[in-house]
């Protein structure tokens, strides 16, 4: 077994090979580098983050920095404690106010990274931009192709009628 | 890479149109999440008609478990205004399946028993036609198989566990709400609400029976 380090910073190496030092607590943000770190002990060598690279890597150190004091929320938690889905906070609405391309992949890294916070803060972002939108809106934000013939789509809305206003 | 246009909107994420269609690259599981966190129904059920690709994902049991679940969470301690909303959407979802056959048997029967046991005698007849009534819906619905992805669902993931009140407190609960969703919209039109007077008159009726306690 591995000896506890005491080691203040670690090295995250991106996958366009840029190598960013940062503090051992806010790289713990991350459960993937803290099992990591807890199963190796005292590591020098930079680690690599081969799914993020350089500039979604420093945007998600950014979000753990700001975030390295939360608490750690406990794996057992139950999700139905959550607060409502909605509630992102001001600091991360604006950290999130970046274009779609960069909003999933930092999604995407949070999900490799195993921080689920941020994880969560990026699919309610998400979520929000989707929330009151109709079906072409939703369409046309995401550039998805309506693929339904006319009577599969007549067919779908009189199944979901149930729910409008009448 | 990506290309992206800018359209004129104060948020920026809503400036962009990208290709390829990047929320669609995601892998499913956060897809799901994502679908989890819309905060409305409404919106929820106009996923289903954005593309085959959205529907066959937001239609799946496990997506609309995991969007069921937070929406709940978040709705059911509300404060009062949130409430009736909750609610109405739960009368709603009876309206749409009280209505099948097979949903007496059913999960939803479960879910809901005391809306659904199965009538036997004079009292629970006037309940069925009570559905009949304020559950009104097309013909088609009873011509459609719409339970059958229901079939190996667990009833109880439905719901949250820590909220919803017990099976008969439920029916008092309901019946308060729609007390209040008729009171705090007095404007509204019949039409629209018409279910929820004739659904406080059937709970009314209900509540009265036995010593304090429905009985069904």
């Amino acid at each position: 077994m591995a000896t506890p380090s005491t080691q203040a910073t670690v090295k995250l190496q991106s996958n366009d090979n840029v190598v960013i030092e940062v503090e051992r607590a806010i790289a713990e943000r991350s459960v993937l580098i803290k099992n990591m770190l807890e199963d190796c002990g005292e590591v020098t060598d930079a680690i690599p983050i081969s799914n993020v690279n350089e500039s979604i890597l420093r945007k998600v150190i950014e979000w753990c920095e700001h975030h390295k004091n939360d608490p750690v929320a406990a794996e057992n938690e139950n999700d139905d404690s959550r607060k409502k889905t909605t509630d992102i906070d001001e600091w991360d609405q604006k950290f999130m106010n970046v274009d779609q391309e960069m909003l999933f992949e930092i999604i995407l890294a949070a999900n490799f990274l195993d921080i689920k916070p941020l994880l969560d803060t990026g699919c309610k972002t998400v979520a929000n931009m989707i929330k009151g939108k109709s079906p072409e809106e939703i369409r046309k934000l995401f550039n998805i192709q309506n693929d339904f013939t006319p009577e599969e789509e007549e067919q779908i809305r009189r199944e979901n009628e149930w729910a409008e206003d009448r | 890479m990506s290309t992206c246009q800018n359209h004129e909107s104060e948020n920026r994420h809503q400036d962009k149109v990208c290709s390829p269609p990047l929320l669609l690259n995601l892998p499913v599981e956060l897809i799901q999440t994502i679908f989890s966190h819309i905060d409305s129904p409404f919106t929820y059920l106009a996923l289903y008609t954005v593309s085959s690709r959205v529907h066959e994902i937001a239609s799946d049991p496990k997506t609309r478990h995991f969007f069921a679940k937070t929406w709940f969470a978040a709705h059911c301690n509300d404060d009062e205004a949130h409430a009736p909303k909750l609610y109405e959407y739960i009368a709603r979802y009876l309206r749409r399946h009280c209505n099948t056959s097979r949903c007496q048997t059913k999960n939803t029967s479960a879910r809901f028993h005391i809306m659904f046991k199965k009538d036997r005698d004079r009292k629970r007849a006037e309940a069925s036609g009570f559905r009949r009534d304020v559950f009104r819906c097309p013909s088609w619905w009873f011509d459609t198989d719409y339970e059958s992805d229901d079939e190996d669902e667990d009833v109880n993931s439905m719901l949250p566990k820590c909220t919803l009140p017990e099976s008969f407190t439920w029916t008092w609960s309901l019946k308060e709400e729609l007390h209040f969703l008729l009171h705090q919209q007095p404007s509204r039109t019949w039409a629209r609400y018409g279910w929820a007077e004739l659904g406080v008159d059937f709970l009314d009726e209900l509540t009265k029976r036995g010593h304090g306690s429905p009985r069904f």
